[in-house]
């Protein structure tokens, strides 16, 4: 093993993990709608894209990266609040609520191309972490290591907000038992509104983060929700430590699938979903 | 020949011991009641017997086969039947389709593919004995979903009886039901066929010992506090610590 | 479920029988008074039927709601595209039996995965699936010409003693599989098979504890399921004389999934009612606009949120009045 394979491997690495912060930051939402109100967002990769297509927006025209990403959270977060508030809440069967996320995809999808068009979107990585850093003798961007404390950021807030706060206990306590919930004076519905929102918004956040190194197109919504639920299923739903760790792993092997089979790619990405599926069909982490 | 033995069985989820180290045996023909108050695991004891659930430790044989892990559909075939005590019927389907559906299970038209359900006549026709027998014939076509619940719980225990099995678990059959049902399940019930041994899982006295059963077996906290005949269970101070102590008052055992 | 086991009731079955001895007769008639746009339309129709009521199976019939049923249609197509293209076969009956096969062998694999997972998850798996179909038929440019798709499908000059070279004969030719489709999917939907997977459907515990392996009856569900999708597939790419990776596209199974959810998914017929609907909004739609995709999430979600049960579930209801009307005179 050359020290040029080292570092190769090593800047690899640190794509992929950088990566996985992102499929983090949308897997995280995903798992907090689904742990609180046991919806499976499937408009969550359009969310992700429109965070983008927003951010850059915003970015662009203000010349502020940073403006561009609380734009793009907040306006996915809305966006989230008015899809929670005004539909999700009417249908009862869950059933029903993924059909409906479901046709906001399709929505959404349209919108974007119409409003934005067909040709790629990005934005320059901020000035303030543009540029590589030397590592080892070898050039790492700067941006793609800024994700990963980002990330690890995100996860330990949710960590604590769930584990620790008071809140945190509500939302738990919400998975439980709604009802019960609903007695000791909660307002489940609010409780409902707000964590579909702060789902979205992380989703947002993360597809703003991402614009950089990410091409904006359309389809961008689906290949992301793929993988997305890719982690979900690996790293167990419901978990999320198992949403780090699955993120984190597929966005290793995506990178390196990338650079080992350039063409069928995704081939790896499966070969890792079905070896889960078929030892441990809940996920990693998921429990039974 | 045991209908049902069980060794050691343990079973706990995260940090509860549900079940631990439960033995009982059951012979053919036998009639096992269950009593303990809520949470004593008695529930989840059916689930291991039935399949539902893996045990974390001990051996269940079925008939003196080791059916520990097997799966359900297997020892369904070996002669188990079961019924629910939150009610498991396939509410959106008619009550025949259920029926049918029960009696159909075990038999060589299961995989049929091409010819329509109604068609296969002895199916029908055993259908139709079945629910005449047990007065559920003038509301064949209805939807499960709109009967009554007496009706239902009715409709339960007769489908867990159409695949004629040799060991029969009640899971509170009576549950929830007004009194007048309750009587016409007790028939059922005391009319069943003598050899199947039955285990009832009630919380309701006055059905335990109007059942008059051959054994009764006290579960509290998933373990076995007390089994014997029904006098030995009335008179036995344990279990009327158990339940004066929980404030089941209509539930303590009384001469 | 409008199915009742015994007693079908014949006498009321001579008003619907009426009414469909008319539809029968108007669509042998139609192509001789349809312009040819027409033709292809409803010949489209017809495939989105069998498309619609394959994916039926599973999600009315078994319960499984499936978002990957367009992994068969785009599979199955691309085998015959690349048989007639690259192949150079013009037996259409060997292409399609090789189309099916293949599908089957996809849900063989597939289905093995999805099976050990249920309801939701089920759902976000079998959209995996697809989606990994897609992909590979995106990238798979020496096999599948990638985003070009693959044109120059022709139908076979001769098929029995009749051409299906023109929309006219094709069209009939379209129509004789949906009525084989129907025939072949209304017997399995109530047979033995059939009852147990909407028992399967009701309470999958249930059926465990009455005795059935009930996994061996999902599995053979979605392969099934996937074969007669296959079919749709196939013709699809005769039909269009090309195929592209939208076959395979989640859009394809999204628009399958309206037309079981508009036509009603618990009456037999309700899937292929949804084709006709949502294909002729499709036709009316995309001449005015090309926002196609807008307008499917908007019929999706008044649909979902307005009615759930779809127009079959209307007609159950318009059903059961009219013989409440008719026992009491």
């Amino acid at each position: 093993m050359t020290p040029e394979k080292c570092i190769l491997l090593l800047s690899m690495g640190v794509n992929g993990i950088a990566l996985g912060m992102i499929l983090f930051l949308l897997a995280a939402g995903f798992e907090l709608m689904f742990g609180v109100m046991r919806i499976i967002n499937m408009a969550h990769g359009s969310y992700f894209m429109v965070g983008a297509y927003v951010g850059i927006f915003v970015g662009k025209l203000s010349g502020i990266f940073g403006l561009g990403v609380l734009a793009g959270a907040v306006s996915v977060g809305v966006l989230g609040l008015i899809m929670e508030r005004f539909f999700l809440r009417y249908l009862q069967d869950h059933l029903q609520q993924v059909f409906l996320t479901f046709g906001v995809v399709f929505i959404l999808s349209d919108l974007t191309r119409m409003i934005w068009g067909g040709d790629p979107h990005g934005i320059s990585t901020p000035a303030l972490f543009a540029g590589s850093v030397e590592i080892l003798g070898k050039p790492f961007p700067v941006y793609r290591l800024i994700l990963i404390p980002v990330g690890l950021l995100v996860a330990l807030g949710l960590w604590i907000f769930q584990a620790k706060t008071r809140l945190g206990a509500i939302v738990r306590a919400g998975v439980d038992d709604r009802e019960m919930t609903g007695v000791i004076g909660i307002n489940i519905k609010l409780l409902s509104t707000l964590v579909f929102g702060g789902g979205a918004l992380l989703a947002g956040f993360g597809g703003m983060m991402a614009s950089p190194i990410i091409a904006v197109v359309p389809g961008l919504d689906w290949e992301i929700l793929t993988l997305g639920l890719v982690v979900v299923v690996v790293g167990g739903l419901g978990s999320l430590r198992g949403a780090l760790v699955g993120s984190i792993l597929i966005g290793l092997a995506d990178t390196f699938g990338k650079f080992l089979f350039p063409e069928i790619s995704i081939v790896l990405i499966f070969f890792i979903l079905a070896v889960v599926l078929i030892l441990k069909p809940s996920g990693m982490f998921g429990g039974g | 020949m045991h209908a049902l033995k069980v060794e050691g069985l343990c079973k706990s989820f995260g940090g509860l011991q549900a079940i631990l180290n439960i033995s009982l045996n059951l012979r053919t023909g036998e009639r096992l009641g269950i009593i303990g108050p809520n949470g004593a695991g008695k529930t989840t004891l059916f689930n291991l017997f039935t399949g539902l659930l893996r045990p974390d430790a001990g051996r269940i044989y079925m008939f003196d086969k080791d059916v520990t892990y097997t799966p359900i559909y297997r020892r369904i075939q070996a002669g188990l039947g079961r019924t629910f005590q939150v009610m498991n019927l396939l509410s959106n389907l008619t009550v025949i389709d259920n029926v049918v559906l029960g009696i159909q299970a075990l038999g060589p038209s299961r995989f049929g593919m091409f010819r329509p359900l109604g068609a296969y006549g002895e199916l029908v026709d055993e259908a139709k004995k079945l629910m005449v027998q047990w007065g559920l014939w003038e509301s064949r076509n209805m939807l499960v979903r709109d009967l009554s619940y007496g009706q239902q719980r009715c409709l339960e225990l007769i489908v867990s009886l159409a695949s004629k099995p040799r060991l029969l678990l009640l899971d509170e059959p009576t549950c929830g039901m007004a009194p007048t049902e309750i009587a016409s399940i007790t028939n059922i019930i005391k009319n069943l066929d003598k050899d199947i041994a039955i285990i009832l899982i009630a919380h309701d006295m006055d059905l335990v010992f109007g059942l008059d059963l051959d054994r009764i077996t006290v579960l509290h906290y998933g373990q076995v506090v007390a089994t014997g005949s029904q006098q030995e269970i009335k008179i036995n101070p344990k279990v009327r610590e158990i339940y004066l102590g929980t404030e089941d008052v209509n539930s303590a055992p009384t001469d | 479920m409008e199915n009742v086991i015994l007693e079908g009731g014949r006498g009321r079955f001579i008003g619907y029988l009426l009414a469909l001895t008319m539809l029968i007769i108007f669509l042998l008639v139609f192509p001789q008074i349809a312009s040819s746009y027409g033709i292809v339309l409803v010949t489209e129709v017809f495939i989105y039927a069998i498309f619609a009521l394959s994916l039926n199976l599973l999600l009315g019939y078994a319960g499984l709601p499936s978002l990957g049923h367009s992994a068969f249609f785009g599979v199955s197509g691309y085998t015959i595209a690349i048989l007639v293209t690259k192949g150079g076969m013009t037996n259409f009956w060997l292409c399609l039996l090789a189309a099916l096969l293949v599908a089957a062998m996809l849900g063989f694999v597939f289905g093995f995965l999805a099976i050990r997972t249920f309801g939701i998850f089920f759902l976000m798996l079998t959209f995996a699936l697809a989606q990994f179909v897609w992909a590979v038929i995106w990238s798979w440019r020496s096999l599948t010409q990638g985003d070009d798709g693959l044109p120059g499908i022709i139908r076979s000059g001769l098929v029995f003693p009749i051409s299906i070279q023109s929309d006219i004969n094709f069209y009939y030719f379209v129509l004789f599989f949906l009525a084989l489709s129907m025939f072949l999917l209304y017997r399995i939907c109530h047979s033995p098979f059939g009852y147990v997977l909407q028992g399967i459907r009701e309470s999958e515990t249930r059926m465990q504890v009455l005795g059935y392996h009930t996994w061996k009856y999902k599995y053979v569900s979605f392969i099934l399921a996937g074969v007669f999708g296959g079919l749709a597939g196939s013709l699809k790419a005769y039909q269009d004389g090309f195929v592209s990776p939208l076959y395979a596209n989640v859009f394809t199974s999204g628009m399958a999934l309206l037309m079981c959810l508009t036509g009603g998914t618990r009456v037999f017929i309700g899937p292929a009612i949804g084709a006709v609907v949502i294909w002729l909004i499709r036709g009316i739609v995309s001449s005015y606009t090309e926002n196609w995709s807008l307008v499917l999430g908007v019929i999706f979600i008044f649909v979902v949120m307005f009615a759930r049960h779809g127009i079959g579930g209307y007609l159950i209801q318009l059903d059961r009045m009219i013989n409440r009307a008719r026992t009491k005179s």
